[in-house]
């Protein structure tokens, strides 16, 4: 079973045709980058593959999960997890522990768990000592470590990037991205992420490359 | 043009949040010319822009633009807003216009030019933009992410004020993108305007900019030419400008994560895309 199937799967925006039967094989434990000029539909594909948006045309199977069907869309869910560009659209707790802990009890998950799972990403993306900060006096990169850390509480099979780096400097960028693939090589996560750096790229093993609707995938 | 002498801000002062934003910065900038500056995430480049665009006030020290005082309140808005625009990270969230011409027409009309000034000045601009007259009337909120920026960068420069602040300006567009606003701010910057420019792109910088201002932790920890940089590891480092790929280039990282070679079509395209040539 791929983790990411694709089958002729076409995109619109009322009229405006954004994507184009696209075919897609992603294995359990891969890394897409996807690349492509602004407006290319790069956000569109991510956005698909999270079923926050659903194809007009074709097939989208995401952890064997279609994603076209209600029912089997809320099961998705529990197995992914997105990190938008702007850490500030998806930071919603009033500490940085609490918001880290959201996505865990939103799982519904025992809270001895939540707490351990809590503490383990505190650890694991250098928050122990901003446990209690308000968000909002964070900066970018601890914000977006943040975010991230809100993720991977909720231990997906699947992470899904949307230009997570691109208001960062460098070495913030570097942190994070350091961060994401010591966590795939650790637990076989799979990733898809979006990006305009050629640096960003040297972290993946399959490349989407998106121009006039259509995608040329290219594996490692 | 510009002086900045001795500023220091507190935000959140008297709070167990107090935190020091700017220490005692001091700069002069005399002549029109492009200034970029640098420093990590966090350490006051928005927060200098926003003094000198008198959207904040000083603790201590002063600030003075073509002459004026900034961030008293002896000018009306108005006035301050002729003398210095400023560009926001991600200016086109702000878009609220039912067109692209009330877009880019706005500001300029706020400060008293009239519609017909306006519209001389728009066609002047759509060129630099890449856009044409199709689009005037199209909803800014269907263009694509790199021509909202275009459009939402021509509204501040629309505005003509001898001082424009851009923080960071290509933040988050493709190389195509980021390439046609570095030509855009470098023909306002031909047109005789003062450009401070907040940024990460080291070579973008280096390309543009006559002087380079790097901060680090509320403090200006360098003021020269850009090109003095690129040689101290030290100063890249306090201004978070280390390269990130320790030497990996395109074409290294396209044949060994994805066994793309240098013959192949494939090769070319995304050759052409990463270093911003377009078709």
């Amino acid at each position: 079973m791929y983790m990411v199937e694709m089958r002729n799967v076409s995109f619109s925006y009322g009229e405006r045709v954004v994507l184009e039967q696209i075919q897609l094989n992603m294995k359990k434990g891969a890394w897409l980058s996807i690349v492509g000029e602004n407006g290319s539909g790069k956000s569109t594909l991510a956005r698909l593959v999270a079923g926050l948006l659903l194809p007009t045309a074709g097939t989208l199977r995401v952890c064997g999960f279609d994603t076209a069907k209600d029912a089997e869309r809320g099961a998705l869910r529990q197995k992914i997890a997105y990190v938008f560009q702007n850490p500030e659209n998806q930071i919603v707790g009033t500490t940085v522990e609490e918001d880290i802990a959201f996505g865990a009890e939103n799982l519904g998950l025992p809270r001895e768990e939540i707490l351990a799972r809590t503490d383990d990403a505190l650890t694991r993306f250098a928050l122990t000592n901003l446990r209690r900060k308000e968000p909002h006096l964070l900066s970018g990169g601890e914000m977006q470590r943040t975010a991230l850390a809100g993720a991977y509480v909720m231990r997906p099979e699947l992470l899904i990037l949307d230009e997570a780096c691109a208001q960062l400097d460098p070495q913030n960028r570097r942190q994070i991205w350091e961060h994401i693939a010591a966590l795939k090589e650790e637990t076989g996560l799979t990733v898809v992420s979006v990006s305009h750096y050629v640096d960003e790229l040297r972290f993946g093993d399959q490349l989407l490359f998106l121009k006039d609707k259509t995608a040329e995938v290219v594996e490692g | 043009m510009i002086n900045v002498a001795q500023v220091s801000v507190t935000f959140m002062g008297g709070t167990p949040f107090a935190k020091k934003a700017l220490k005692e910065v001091s700069f002069v900038v005399e002549e029109p010319s492009f200034v970029a500056i640098a420093g990590r995430s966090g350490c006051g480049k928005s927060t200098l822009l926003k003094l000198i665009g008198g959207l904040l006030a000083a603790d201590c020290g002063s600030i003075e633009v073509e002459g004026c005082l900034m961030g008293g309140k002896q000018r009306s808005a108005a006035e301050t807003a002729a003398l210095v625009a400023m560009a926001f990270q991600n200016p086109e969230h702000q878009f609220f216009a039912e067109t692209v011409k009330e877009e880019l027409s706005f500001g300029a009309r706020n400060i008293g030019k009239s519609q017909g000034e306006i519209d001389r000045a728009i066609g002047g601009m759509l060129p630099l933009i890449g856009l044409d007259d199709s689009y005037l009337l199209r909803s800014p909120f269907q263009l694509s992410g790199g021509e909202q920026r275009r459009v939402a960068l021509a509204s501040i420069f629309l505005m003509d004020t001898p001082v424009i602040l851009l923080d960071e300006p290509t933040a988050g567009l493709d190389p195509v993108g980021k390439r046609r606003i570095c030509a855009l701010v470098k023909t306002m910057q031909s047109k005789g305007k003062t450009v401070l420019w907040v940024g990460h792109d080291l070579p973008e910088m280096v390309s543009l900019a006559q002087r380079l201002l790097v901060m680090a932790e509320g403090r200006l920890i360098f003021d020269g030419a850009p090109e003095k940089i690129g040689a101290d590891d030290a100063l890249r480092e306090q201004a978070g400008l280390l390269t990130f790929t320790d030497g990996f280039d395109l074409d290294t990282v396209l044949r060994e994560n994805y066994g793309i070679f240098p013959d192949s079509d494939t090769y070319f395209k995304l050759k052409g895309f990463f270093t911003g040539e377009e078709d």
